[in-house]
């Protein structure tokens, strides 16, 4: 059995070590485009911010890969699949055969469209060597502007900030992290990082991009016309499932690689896990993409092991998020905002805001700001879709009120 | 460490806690050994009242654990006992793994900027919280006995009957 794994993340390395459970024998070969073992892709923030070392950076240990008896094919890049043939091909032109396939190639970042925004100095934030070019720039450049506000650039932002860069966001949203936060998170969030020193220009966008001397950005310019000088640019405009090489090959996709429950796609002896995927999601009850790393390394194990010949069945994740800006933590988790017809208990105390959204007698969703003690809980409630009708009505203050969460059974 | 050590971990049987709350002093006095006074730590340890009842709150060694899984950098690793063990100068405080621990047994210390939870006292021949119960709610048991299946049960008591803490 040779097993070949595309993509050398959370997602890959879980199937690898879920693949070894079971089968000691079977040829396991693991292609990365990127030149690094295992790494971290959030610490990318953390790396550019020098909070931590390169050798802090990788995700697995150096013996991971002797362990477990891979063959690793770091710094090659897959064009394209042939599922009739069950090749593999690499840009080099080599061709890799496989008995089973995983595609765990994660996302890729997607870009801004505006006049000039190929010029020098233009980054996106998603890779090791993404941070790594950027650490590189920031020492001869004082200006940054960030085009986008979610998690990956505001990200980008606090690392930059750290560096003691004057950095300026621009988000088309009234609030930074909308995706996952509602009016009043918003503004104790946009409170906090304006105190902290980062500039946010809400409910804008950026029309042009300047260059000035050998190419390199020098101004951004608003919709408004306002211009905004600037020696770098971060487009972080979120991320997409990297899923442009299967195109021809027959794997069914729609934003992502459609996966059953085994992690299986359409074509037989081809998985997906990760970001590249879109499984079963248990809080909307339909498959889509959620693009974090808890759910990429379940999602691997569960392949790992169905490729392997053991039926496991992913039980579906949830969206949620982790999220600390300038020491102010918070978490999001499910459907954090709520939406129409869902019914909604806040709980608001200076600098701290927790929100738990309710469908029917279930909690699908929860917002915590400034205080996330006992987070785990609320997840574990919404994940279980546990009918919790005799506590709802005071559960946001709950914890707060009384120094304990109180979720405890007492049958 | 002798093998027999290297495989126990703290367990228990929340039924019996009357809240005395001596494990609690017993874990802080042991963490804050030699620890400036105005620098102690909290117990990894914690009792929380429900009504008429008190649970120990403290890590259970999931199985596939909810933690391991969520943890980022890869600093929380399960052992091949199914100690769930976390090395500290790798963890960056991003709290994912507290999002995803079904106990709330995971601290978020805000001074070193690290997820704490209980690793289990292997430095000792019986962990300080085991010695202080008068109870019998906690104790040490070999990870081979203490089955995933009782884990799970209780997570599912700890969680399913929800019931407000107090009035
Ligand atoms: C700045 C930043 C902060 C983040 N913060 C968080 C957070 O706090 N919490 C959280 O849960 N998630 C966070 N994420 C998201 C998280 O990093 C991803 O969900 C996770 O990395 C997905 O893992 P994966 O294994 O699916 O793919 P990826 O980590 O994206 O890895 C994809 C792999 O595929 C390889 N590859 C891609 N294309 C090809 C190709 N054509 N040929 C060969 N190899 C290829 C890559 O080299 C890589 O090895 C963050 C992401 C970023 C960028």
């Amino acid at each position: 059995m040779r097993y070949v794994i595309i993509g050398n993340s959370y997602a890959g390395t879980s199937a690898v070590a879920s693949i070894r459970e079971v089968d000691s024998k079977g040829e396991v070969v693991v292609i990365s485009s990127e030149n690094y073992r295992a790494y971290s892709r959030p610490l990318i923030s953390y790396f550019l911010a020098g909070r931590i070392r390169a050798a802090d950076m990788y995700y697995r240990d150096r013996s991971f890969y002797s362990k477990n008896n891979v063959e690793l094919r770091l710094g090659e890049k897959v064009v394209g699949i042939d599922t009739k043939l069950k090749t593999v091909q690499l840009e080099r032109g080599e061709d890799i055969d496989y008995d089973r396939l995983l595609i765990s190639t994660g996302g890729r970042p997607s870009l801004q469209k505006a006049a000039g925004i190929d010029a020098k100095n233009v980054f996106t934030f998603t890779t090791w060597n993404d941070a790594k070019k950027l650490r590189e720039t920031i020492r001869k450049k004082r200006k940054a502007v960030v085009l986008g506000g979610g998690l990956i650039g505001m990200k980008a932002a606090e690392g930059l900030k750290a560096n003691g860069l004057d950095v300026s966001v621009v988000i088309s949203s009234p609030r930074v992290l909308s995706l996952i936060l509602d009016e009043a998170s918003g503004k104790i969030m946009n409170r906090h990082l304006i105190s902290s020193g980062i500039r946010l220009m809400t409910g804008h966008s950026v029309t042009e991009v300047h260059s000035g001397s050998g190419g390199e950005v020098s101004e951004v310019v608003l919709d408004t016309g306002k211009k905004i000088e600037c020696g770098i640019v971060v487009v972080a405009k979120g991320v997409r499932p990297n899923v442009e090489f299967i195109k021809d090959s027959g794997i069914s996709l729609n934003r992502g690689i459609i996966v059953d429950r085994q992690m299986k796609t359409n074509i037989g002896d081809v998985y997906s896990a990760g970001d590249s995927a879109e499984a079963w999601d248990l809080v909307n009850r339909r498959n889509s993409v959620i693009a974090i790393a808890p759910l990429a390394c379940e999602q691997g194990r569960i392949a790992g092991y169905n490729m392997a010949g053991v039926n496991r069945m992913y039980n579906g994740g949830m969206s949620m998020n982790s999220i600390e800006l300038s020491g102010l933590p918070l978490m999001a988790m499910g459907l954090s905002k709520g939406s129409e017809g869902m019914e909604v208990e806040t709980f608001q105390k200076k600098g701290l805001y927790r929100k738990l959204v309710f469908s029917e007698d279930k909690l699908v969703g929860a917002l915590l700001v400034g205080d996330v003690r006992y987070g785990g809980v609320l997840t574990h409630l919404i994940k279980s879709r546990s009918d919790i009708s005799s506590i709802k009505g005071d559960l946001a203050g709950h914890y707060l009120k009384t120094g304990e969460f109180g979720f405890v059974s007492n049958k | 460490m002798s093998k027999a050590l290297k495989n126990r971990k703290v367990v228990l049987q929340p039924g019996l806690c009357d809240g005395c709350n001596r494990c609690v002093e017993a874990c802080e006095e042991k963490i804050n050994r030699g620890r400036n006074k105005n620098k102690r730590k909290t117990a990894l340890i914690k009792i929380i009242r429900a009504g008429q009842f008190f649970y120990p709150v403290i890590c259970r060694n999931c199985n596939d654990a909810p933690c391991v899984t969520a943890c980022m950098t890869g600093c929380r690793k399960q052992d091949e006992n199914g100690l769930v063990l976390t090395d500290y100068e790798r963890c960056v405080g991003c709290w994912m793994c507290i999002m995803n621990c079904p106990f709330g047994a995971i601290e978020r210390d805000v001074e070193d900027h690290i997820a704490r939870k209980c690793e289990g006292c292997p430095d000792m021949g019986t962990a300080p919280c085991v010695a202080a119960c008068a109870a019998g709610v906690l104790g040490h048991a070999d990870t081979r006995e203490y089955s995933s299946m009782t884990r799970r049960e209780s997570a599912e008591r700890f969680i399913s009957g929800v019931v407000p803490a107090s009035g």
